[in-house]
């Protein structure tokens, strides 16, 4: 039996970065670590894409190449604090897929708020006027990413290795580290269960009262979620604060 | 695609305030996005978006539903083609799917509104002629199954005179329980994309008990083939079938693995699971169909 088209969780993935308004079909760009492509081997519109694979500062990088599987496709490399092989005002859209949360393991930092900050103020640079830049964070404040911090601190003493991800941004933090880079006409998302294989996404807008966040749990019960999932989000729906149970978050915002 | 759901609400003059809309958006398995758009407490929009199918022939079909029976179905507003994109918008209904255990309930308060519906379809029947009789199809489902194990199921009714005088009434095609509503105290049907492709009837009110039941073929087995059925919700409506169906209890009963056939044909693009669910059920069903129907004809 054939797949239908949307059965891939990861295709349900790419989905999502065709949702924010982008000129059609434009020139994409992924910024991602080693191995984590999203794009790297999707039917993906527009006639270039490009793929920027960021290792860390003192890494031999591999030459530019285009892809081996899709002549669409063009792969840089480049390191963090390095320069970014592209020009000013070239993409339409660009698209990090958990990058952010991963930049920590590329270059030691003591804030990675900011270092999220800046470096998505530089590709800011790289988005043509009325660009998106759009991405997937692991949300901090998620009561599992809370639990699994929790959960590292107690078994460190007893020489247990960090989680692989740093998470350093909520929905909140999210929201604002892209409007202080300078994107304007943001727009978050809550995603259930996670950004790998979304099957909902919930726009996390404080303007939206408890009844709206109730009613979007209607079309989210067991075995959709777990049983516990369901009863955090109803108890935290009532409190107007449901959003924070999502492990991830999805956001766009548009160059001015 | 966001920027084609908000030009289309401001279109149709639903809103003049994109900025101000939250929306929920659903990640089906199949080849579309479903996207509610919230506007204040009260009110949200529907879209279904593609840029795989034609969603225009569903567009339409939904509409004819629209016209046909009226507050059963979802208000369709406006349908947009753009850039590669199809996007159709229907009003949103604020909704509770029905449960099965409801329906399986000895009195359940929802049978009369199922049977006032269903009535409504066999009588609407008139729009419903088909240039094919009923025999033309079964022969498609034969050519389409021939080469598996489904070919069995069908090949019995192939040139049949009993299906081939029943009338033509235009089926609602997914008449499962996932599929209906309560609104307020209104019933209200969803997925309508094919609607009338199959005018045999009977297959609607199969489709309701097989989902009601679960899909469980002890169940269904146990439903069917039970002497003297309890006076359950679902028997009742088994019992009128020929007034609110227009097919008899018997053959109704006979055609079930018939029934299951069309629908494992209509959902030959959907996900693995269904597929496999109803054909188990199908292969336990006929398996078992002659020693049923003996049962059955004994009573």
């Amino acid at each position: 039996m054939k797949m239908r088209p949307f059965e891939p969780g990861m295709e349900r993935a790419r989905a999502l970065y065709r949702i924010p308004p982008v000129t059609t079909p434009g020139k994409t760009l992924e910024v991602c670590l080693e191995g984590q492509s999203l794009l790297r081997e999707a039917d993906w519109p527009g006639e270039k894409r490009s793929i920027c694979v960021l290792h860390r500062s003192n890494a031999t990088l591999p030459e530019t190449r285009p892809s081996n599987s899709d002549s669409n496709v063009t792969i840089h490399h480049a390191t963090l604090r390095g320069n970014l092989p592209y020009g000013k005002n070239t993409f339409d859209r660009i698209i990090l897929h958990g990058t952010l949360d991963q930049l920590p393991l590329l270059a030691e930092t003591d804030n990675p708020i900011s270092s999220a900050e800046r470096f998505i103020a530089r590709l800011i640079a790289l988005l043509a006027s009325e660009g998106i830049l759009a991405g997937c964070v692991q949300n901090r404040l998620s009561i599992k990413n809370v639990l699994r911090r929790a959960a590292w601190r107690f078994k460190k003493f007893a020489g247990m290795t960090p989680p692989t991800h740093n998470c350093p941004l909520s929905a909140f933090s999210c929201h604002r580290v892209a409007e202080q880079a300078g994107l304007i006409n943001i727009r978050m998302f809550g995603l259930v269960p996670n950004r790998d294989a979304p099957i909902r996404a919930f726009q996390i807008e404080p303007k939206l009262s408890r009844s709206i966040a109730k009613r979007q749990l209607l079309g989210l019960k067991p075995p959709l979620v777990s049983r516990h999932h369901y009863a955090i989000r109803h108890l935290l729906a009532e409190t107007g604060i449901g959003h924070l149970v999502d492990e991830s978050i999805f956001f766009w915002g548009k160059k001015p | 695609m966001i920027e084609l759901i908000e030009e289309l609400l401001i279109e149709k003059k639903l809103t003049d305030h994109t900025e101000k809309l939250a929306f929920d958006i659903i990640f089906t398995t199949g080849s579309c996005l479903l996207f509610n758009a919230f506007l204040d407490d009260n009110k949200f929009y529907h879209f279904k978006v593609t840029e795989i199918d034609d969603l225009y022939p569903e567009y339409q079909l939904y509409k004819e539903a629209r016209e046909l029976f009226g507050d059963y179905t979802p208000n369709i507003i406006g349908f947009l083609r753009k850039n590669g994109w199809d996007i159709v918008l229907t009003e949103g209904i604020h909704h509770r799917v029905l449960s099965p255990s409801r329906l399986m309930k000895d009195k359940s308060d929802l049978t009369p509104e199922i049977i006032n519906f269903l009535r409504l379809m066999t009588e609407k029947r008139g729009a419903a002629t088909s240039k094919n009789g009923h025999n033309a199809f079964i022969h498609e489902l034969y050519d389409h199954f021939s080469s598996t194990q489904f070919a069995n199921v069908v090949k019995p009714w192939l040139d049949n005179r009993k299906i081939e005088s029943l009338p033509h009434i235009r089926q609602h095609g997914d008449f499962a329980v996932n599929n209906i509503a309560e609104s307020g105290s209104k019933l209200v049907i969803f997925d309508w994309e094919d609607f009338g492709k199959i005018t045999l009837p009977g297959f609607d009110l199969c489709i309701l008990l097989a989902s009601v039941l679960q899909y469980d073929d002890q169940e269904i087995l146990r439903f069917i083939s039970d002497p003297r059925p309890k006076h359950s919700a679902l028997s009742n409506l088994l019992n009128i079938s020929k007034e609110v169906a227009g097919i008899a209890p018997l053959l109704f009963k006979e055609l079930i693995p018939l029934y299951l056939t069309i629908f494992l044909y209509l959902k030959k693009d959907y996900g693995t699971s269904i597929q496999k669910n109803v054909g188990n059920l199908i292969s336990l069903l006929d398996g078992l169909s002659e020693n049923i129907m003996q049962g059955i004809n004994a009573v």
